[in-house]
Protein backbone atom coordinates (compact mmCIF):
# COMPACT_ATOMS: atom_id res chain seq x y z
CA UNK A 1 0.00 0.00 0.00
CA UNK A 2 1.39 3.50 -0.61
CA UNK A 3 2.28 5.33 1.95
CA UNK A 4 -0.32 8.16 1.24
CA UNK A 5 -3.45 6.11 1.44
CA UNK A 6 -1.77 4.28 4.20
CA UNK A 7 -2.15 7.99 5.79
CA UNK A 8 -5.65 8.02 5.08
CA UNK A 9 -6.33 4.99 6.70
CA UNK A 10 -4.68 6.08 9.79
CA UNK A 11 -6.81 9.55 10.28
CA UNK A 12 -8.26 9.70 13.30
CA UNK A 13 -11.80 9.36 13.01
CA UNK A 14 -13.07 10.79 15.85
CA UNK A 15 -12.00 14.00 14.83
CA UNK A 16 -12.69 13.56 11.14
CA UNK A 17 -16.73 13.87 11.35
CA UNK A 18 -17.44 17.35 10.05
CA UNK A 19 -18.94 18.47 13.27
CA UNK A 20 -16.65 17.25 15.94
CA UNK A 21 -13.35 18.98 13.35
CA UNK A 22 -15.23 22.38 13.93
CA UNK A 23 -15.27 21.83 17.65
CA UNK A 24 -11.70 21.02 18.20
CA UNK A 25 -10.56 23.21 15.67
CA UNK A 26 -12.38 26.29 16.63
CA UNK A 27 -11.13 25.25 20.33
CA UNK A 28 -7.74 24.57 19.07
CA UNK A 29 -7.78 28.34 18.59
CA UNK A 30 -8.78 29.52 21.67
CA UNK A 31 -7.76 28.80 25.52
CA UNK A 32 -11.40 28.41 26.33
CA UNK A 33 -15.20 28.37 25.05
CA UNK A 34 -18.59 27.96 26.37
CA UNK A 35 -21.35 26.15 25.13
CA UNK A 36 -23.06 29.06 23.82
CA UNK A 37 -20.10 30.12 21.47
CA UNK A 38 -20.19 26.70 20.16
CA UNK A 39 -23.35 26.82 19.46
CA UNK A 40 -23.35 29.93 17.87
CA UNK A 41 -20.69 29.17 15.71
CA UNK A 42 -21.42 25.63 14.61
CA UNK A 43 -25.00 26.35 13.91
CA UNK A 44 -25.88 22.83 15.97
CA UNK A 45 -28.79 22.40 18.06
CA UNK A 46 -27.83 21.58 21.65
CA UNK A 47 -28.05 18.09 21.64
CA UNK A 48 -26.09 17.41 18.40
CA UNK A 49 -23.95 19.64 20.01
CA UNK A 50 -23.54 17.90 23.16
CA UNK A 51 -23.21 14.45 22.09
CA UNK A 52 -19.84 15.32 20.11
CA UNK A 53 -18.70 16.91 22.81
CA UNK A 54 -19.66 13.97 24.98
CA UNK A 55 -17.49 11.86 22.22
CA UNK A 56 -14.66 14.01 22.51
CA UNK A 57 -14.66 13.98 26.23
CA UNK A 58 -14.76 10.26 26.59
CA UNK A 59 -11.68 10.14 23.98
CA UNK A 60 -10.19 12.44 26.57
CA UNK A 61 -9.87 15.21 23.94
CA UNK A 62 -11.71 17.65 25.17
CA UNK A 63 -12.05 19.02 29.00
CA UNK A 64 -15.23 19.91 30.03
CA UNK A 65 -16.23 22.13 32.78
CA UNK A 66 -19.43 23.01 34.83
CA UNK A 67 -19.66 26.52 36.11
CA UNK A 68 -21.20 29.81 36.69
CA UNK A 69 -21.33 32.99 35.55
CA UNK A 70 -23.15 34.97 38.27
CA UNK A 71 -26.49 33.29 38.92
CA UNK A 72 -26.30 31.61 35.31
CA UNK A 73 -25.07 27.96 34.92
CA UNK A 74 -21.98 28.03 31.92
CA UNK A 75 -20.27 25.08 30.62
CA UNK A 76 -16.60 26.01 29.43
CA UNK A 77 -14.86 23.81 26.87
CA UNK A 78 -11.07 23.82 26.59
CA UNK A 79 -9.02 21.11 24.68
CA UNK A 80 -6.46 18.93 26.72
CA UNK A 81 -3.17 18.19 25.96
CA UNK A 82 -3.91 15.04 24.08
CA UNK A 83 -6.62 16.84 22.08
CA UNK A 84 -4.25 19.47 20.93
CA UNK A 85 -1.61 16.97 20.17
CA UNK A 86 -4.22 14.67 18.47
CA UNK A 87 -5.40 17.26 15.99
CA UNK A 88 -2.13 18.42 15.10
CA UNK A 89 -1.02 14.93 13.97
CA UNK A 90 -4.72 14.80 12.29
CA UNK A 91 -3.75 18.08 10.88
CA UNK A 92 -0.44 16.65 9.34
CA UNK A 93 -1.82 13.50 8.29
CA UNK A 94 -4.70 15.59 6.35
CA UNK A 95 -1.88 17.48 4.69
CA UNK A 96 0.12 14.45 3.61
CA UNK A 97 -2.30 12.58 2.11
CA UNK A 98 -3.76 14.97 -0.42
CA UNK B 1 -28.72 34.71 13.60
CA UNK B 2 -26.88 36.87 11.39
CA UNK B 3 -24.81 39.56 13.23
CA UNK B 4 -23.55 41.63 10.21
CA UNK B 5 -20.19 39.81 9.81
CA UNK B 6 -19.59 37.31 6.97
CA UNK B 7 -17.10 35.52 9.36
CA UNK B 8 -19.68 35.12 11.99
CA UNK B 9 -22.22 33.84 9.69
CA UNK B 10 -23.12 30.30 11.16
CA UNK B 11 -21.00 27.50 9.98
CA UNK B 12 -22.44 24.45 8.12
CA UNK B 13 -21.43 21.16 8.73
CA UNK B 14 -21.24 20.51 5.11
CA UNK B 15 -19.80 24.17 4.29
CA UNK B 16 -16.82 23.26 6.49
CA UNK B 17 -15.21 21.21 3.17
CA UNK B 18 -15.26 22.92 -0.37
CA UNK B 19 -16.29 20.78 -3.08
CA UNK B 20 -17.00 17.58 -1.18
CA UNK B 21 -13.62 16.42 0.01
CA UNK B 22 -11.77 18.08 2.87
CA UNK B 23 -9.70 21.14 2.36
CA UNK B 24 -6.36 22.43 4.05
CA UNK B 25 -7.71 25.48 3.76
CA UNK B 26 -10.99 25.37 5.18
CA UNK B 27 -9.59 23.99 8.62
CA UNK B 28 -7.23 27.18 8.72
CA UNK B 29 -10.07 29.49 8.09
CA UNK B 30 -12.02 27.55 11.17
CA UNK B 31 -8.14 28.11 13.30
CA UNK B 32 -9.19 31.96 12.53
CA UNK B 33 -12.78 32.34 13.34
CA UNK B 34 -12.38 32.99 17.24
CA UNK B 35 -9.86 35.63 16.36
CA UNK B 36 -12.09 37.40 14.36
CA UNK B 37 -14.81 36.84 17.36
CA UNK B 38 -13.29 39.62 19.02
CA UNK B 39 -15.04 42.10 16.93
CA UNK B 40 -17.90 40.59 16.28
CA UNK B 41 -19.75 43.74 18.46
CA UNK B 42 -16.91 46.43 17.52
CA UNK B 43 -15.45 46.85 20.92
CA UNK B 44 -12.07 46.23 19.65
CA UNK B 45 -12.74 49.37 17.36
CA UNK B 46 -15.25 51.49 20.02
CA UNK B 47 -11.63 50.84 22.14
CA UNK B 48 -9.04 51.86 19.76
CA UNK B 49 -10.77 54.87 18.62
CA UNK B 50 -11.64 56.00 22.55
CA UNK B 51 -7.78 55.25 23.07
CA UNK B 52 -6.42 57.26 20.13
CA UNK B 53 -9.18 60.68 20.28
CA UNK B 54 -7.71 60.56 23.95
CA UNK B 55 -4.22 60.77 22.95
CA UNK B 56 -4.95 63.35 20.14
CA UNK B 57 -6.88 65.07 22.80
CA UNK B 58 -3.81 64.96 25.53
CA UNK B 59 -1.79 66.11 22.11
CA UNK B 60 -3.86 69.36 21.84
CA UNK B 61 -4.08 70.58 25.23
CA UNK B 62 0.02 70.08 26.16
CA UNK B 63 0.54 72.08 22.78
CA UNK B 64 -1.27 74.30 23.45
CA UNK B 65 -0.54 74.47 27.13
CA UNK B 66 2.32 76.37 28.37
CA UNK B 67 5.67 74.25 28.06
CA UNK B 68 6.35 74.12 31.04
CA UNK B 69 3.18 73.27 32.24
CA UNK B 70 1.97 70.15 33.94
CA UNK B 71 0.85 69.07 30.87
CA UNK B 72 4.07 68.79 29.48
CA UNK B 73 5.41 66.36 31.97
CA UNK B 74 6.49 63.06 31.26
CA UNK B 75 4.64 61.43 34.32
CA UNK B 76 1.24 63.32 32.99
CA UNK B 77 1.18 61.58 30.36
CA UNK B 78 2.30 57.87 31.34
CA UNK B 79 -0.70 58.58 34.20
CA UNK B 80 -2.77 59.91 31.17
CA UNK B 81 -2.13 56.42 29.31
CA UNK B 82 -2.03 54.55 32.42
CA UNK B 83 -5.55 56.25 33.24
CA UNK B 84 -6.73 55.70 29.99
CA UNK B 85 -6.00 52.15 29.29
CA UNK B 86 -7.28 50.99 32.69
CA UNK B 87 -10.66 52.79 31.98
CA UNK B 88 -10.74 51.27 28.25
CA UNK B 89 -9.98 47.52 29.56
CA UNK B 90 -12.12 47.68 32.21
CA UNK B 91 -15.27 49.31 30.03
CA UNK B 92 -14.11 46.87 27.60
CA UNK B 93 -14.66 43.97 29.95
CA UNK B 94 -17.93 45.07 31.22
CA UNK B 95 -19.25 45.62 27.57
CA UNK B 96 -18.23 42.02 26.80
CA UNK B 97 -19.39 40.77 30.14
CA UNK B 98 -22.86 42.16 29.89
CA UNK B 99 -23.77 42.11 26.40
CA UNK B 100 -21.43 39.72 23.88
CA UNK B 101 -20.75 36.85 26.20
CA UNK B 102 -24.86 36.63 27.05
CA UNK B 103 -25.39 36.85 23.40
CA UNK B 104 -23.38 35.01 21.27
CA UNK B 105 -21.25 32.95 23.99
CA UNK B 106 -17.47 33.18 26.33
CA UNK B 107 -14.23 32.76 24.78
CA UNK B 108 -11.00 33.15 26.38
CA UNK B 109 -7.67 33.42 23.99
CA UNK B 110 -4.13 32.16 24.57
CA UNK B 111 -1.13 34.62 25.61
CA UNK B 112 0.23 35.48 22.24
CA UNK B 113 3.54 34.53 21.54
CA UNK B 114 6.39 36.48 20.21
CA UNK B 115 6.86 34.70 16.94
CA UNK B 116 8.55 35.78 13.91
CA UNK B 117 6.04 37.71 12.52
CA UNK B 118 5.53 39.44 16.09
CA UNK B 119 10.11 40.48 16.16
CA UNK B 120 9.39 42.04 12.71
CA UNK B 121 6.25 43.64 13.45
CA UNK B 122 8.80 45.64 16.03
CA UNK B 123 11.47 45.75 13.77
CA UNK B 124 9.20 47.87 11.20
CA UNK B 125 7.49 49.68 14.22
CA UNK B 126 10.86 50.97 15.29
CA UNK B 127 12.51 52.02 11.56
CA UNK B 128 8.89 53.92 11.37
CA UNK B 129 9.45 55.62 14.90
CA UNK B 130 12.92 56.38 13.78
CA UNK B 131 12.21 57.96 10.61
CA UNK B 132 8.68 59.90 12.33
CA UNK B 133 11.47 60.74 14.41
CA UNK B 134 13.93 62.55 11.84
CA UNK B 135 10.94 64.03 10.41
CA UNK B 136 9.73 65.71 13.33
CA UNK B 137 13.11 67.20 14.46
CA UNK B 138 14.59 68.30 10.92
CA UNK B 139 13.23 70.86 9.54
CA UNK B 140 15.30 70.70 6.07
CA UNK B 141 13.81 67.83 5.21
CA UNK B 142 10.24 67.40 4.60
CA UNK B 143 9.48 64.52 3.81
CA UNK B 144 5.37 64.55 5.56
CA UNK B 145 3.33 63.52 2.43
CA UNK B 146 5.53 60.51 1.92
CA UNK B 147 5.49 59.47 5.38
CA UNK B 148 2.03 60.36 6.11
CA UNK B 149 1.13 57.82 3.42
CA UNK B 150 3.66 55.22 4.79
CA UNK B 151 1.49 55.41 7.77
CA UNK B 152 -1.49 55.57 6.26
CA UNK B 153 -0.76 52.34 4.41
CA UNK B 154 0.47 50.65 7.79
CA UNK B 155 -2.08 51.35 9.66
CA UNK B 156 -4.99 50.20 6.90
CA UNK B 157 -2.90 47.44 6.31
CA UNK B 158 -3.32 46.65 10.02
CA UNK B 159 -6.71 47.20 9.88
CA UNK B 160 -7.92 45.13 7.11
CA UNK B 161 -6.15 42.50 8.73
CA UNK B 162 -7.53 42.43 12.09
CA UNK B 163 -11.05 43.76 11.20
CA UNK B 164 -11.98 44.34 7.88
CA UNK B 165 -11.06 40.39 7.37
CA UNK B 166 -14.04 39.25 9.39
CA UNK B 167 -16.78 41.58 7.37
CA UNK B 168 -17.24 42.39 4.03
CA UNK B 169 -18.67 46.21 4.63
CA UNK B 170 -15.41 47.07 6.61
CA UNK B 171 -13.42 47.11 3.30
CA UNK B 172 -15.17 50.28 2.59
CA UNK B 173 -14.22 51.91 5.45
CA UNK B 174 -10.41 50.52 4.94
CA UNK B 175 -10.31 52.41 1.65
CA UNK B 176 -11.61 55.32 3.56
CA UNK B 177 -9.05 54.96 5.98
CA UNK B 178 -6.21 54.98 3.10
CA UNK B 179 -8.05 57.92 1.27
CA UNK B 180 -7.97 59.62 4.63
CA UNK B 181 -4.20 59.05 4.99
CA UNK B 182 -3.40 60.27 0.97
CA UNK B 183 -5.85 63.71 1.26
CA UNK B 184 -4.14 64.67 4.68
CA UNK B 185 -1.07 63.71 3.33
CA UNK B 186 -1.38 66.41 -0.33
CA UNK B 187 -3.17 69.28 1.73
CA UNK B 188 -1.01 72.12 1.90
CA UNK B 189 1.01 73.30 4.61
CA UNK B 190 -0.83 76.42 5.75
CA UNK B 191 -3.38 74.03 6.56
CA UNK B 192 -2.02 71.04 8.04
CA UNK B 193 0.26 73.80 10.15
CA UNK B 194 -2.98 75.71 11.36
CA UNK B 195 -3.71 73.37 14.45
CA UNK B 196 -0.77 74.08 15.89
CA UNK B 197 0.44 77.31 14.71
CA UNK B 198 0.17 79.30 17.79
CA UNK B 199 1.45 76.60 19.95
CA UNK B 200 4.94 76.60 20.91
CA UNK B 201 5.84 73.30 19.34
CA UNK B 202 6.25 75.71 16.61
CA UNK B 203 9.49 76.44 17.71
CA UNK B 204 10.80 73.49 17.28
CA UNK B 205 8.94 70.74 15.40
CA UNK B 206 8.15 70.55 11.53
CA UNK B 207 4.58 71.88 12.17
CA UNK B 208 3.29 70.33 8.78
CA UNK B 209 4.29 66.50 9.85
CA UNK B 210 2.64 67.64 13.58
CA UNK B 211 -0.12 68.93 12.13
CA UNK B 212 -0.58 65.84 9.13
CA UNK B 213 -0.27 63.11 12.30
CA UNK B 214 -2.76 64.50 14.36
CA UNK B 215 -5.13 65.08 11.57
CA UNK B 216 -5.28 61.35 10.63
CA UNK B 217 -5.09 60.31 13.65
CA UNK B 218 -8.13 62.35 15.02
CA UNK B 219 -10.17 61.13 11.38
CA UNK B 220 -9.09 57.43 11.90
CA UNK B 221 -10.31 57.53 15.40
CA UNK B 222 -13.60 59.06 14.43
CA UNK B 223 -13.71 56.38 11.47
CA UNK B 224 -13.40 53.62 13.74
CA UNK B 225 -15.80 54.68 16.59
CA UNK B 226 -18.49 54.85 13.62
CA UNK B 227 -17.56 51.68 12.14
CA UNK B 228 -17.28 50.17 16.03
CA UNK B 229 -20.77 52.26 16.71
CA UNK B 230 -22.61 50.73 13.55
CA UNK B 231 -20.99 47.25 14.38
CA UNK B 232 -22.23 47.07 18.22
CA UNK B 233 -26.13 48.44 16.43
CA UNK B 234 -25.96 45.47 14.08
CA UNK B 235 -24.91 43.03 16.67
CA UNK B 236 -27.70 44.21 19.11
CA UNK B 237 -29.95 44.19 16.52
CA UNK B 238 -29.17 40.23 14.70
CA UNK B 239 -28.66 38.74 18.35
CA UNK B 240 -30.55 38.18 21.24
CA UNK B 241 -29.84 37.74 25.07
CA UNK B 242 -30.23 34.42 25.90
CA UNK B 243 -30.09 34.75 29.48
CA UNK B 244 -30.42 31.63 31.61
CA UNK B 245 -29.53 29.42 28.92
CA UNK B 246 -26.15 29.67 28.46
CA UNK B 247 -25.34 25.97 28.87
Amino acid sequence: MKPQIQAIAEIDRVIHEPGRLMIVALLYAVETADFLYLQHETAMNKGTLSSHISRLEKEGYVHVEKTFRGKVPQTLLSLTRTGRKSFEEYRKMLKSSL
Amino acid sequence: MQTGWRCCDRLETEAVFSSGGRNMEDVQGLLERPKLYDNIDGSSELMLGCMLIGMTAFQWVSAHARQDSIWNKVYTLFIFVALLTTALIYGRKAMKSLITYRRTGFVSYQKPKLGRLGLISCIAAAAACGLTFLTVRRHEIDSTMLVMIGVGLFMTASYAYGVARAVRWKWIVAVLLLLGAVVVAVLPAWLTSAPFSRSWVAAGFNLRFVGSLFLYLTFYAVVLLLSGGVSLGIYLHDTRHYGAEIE
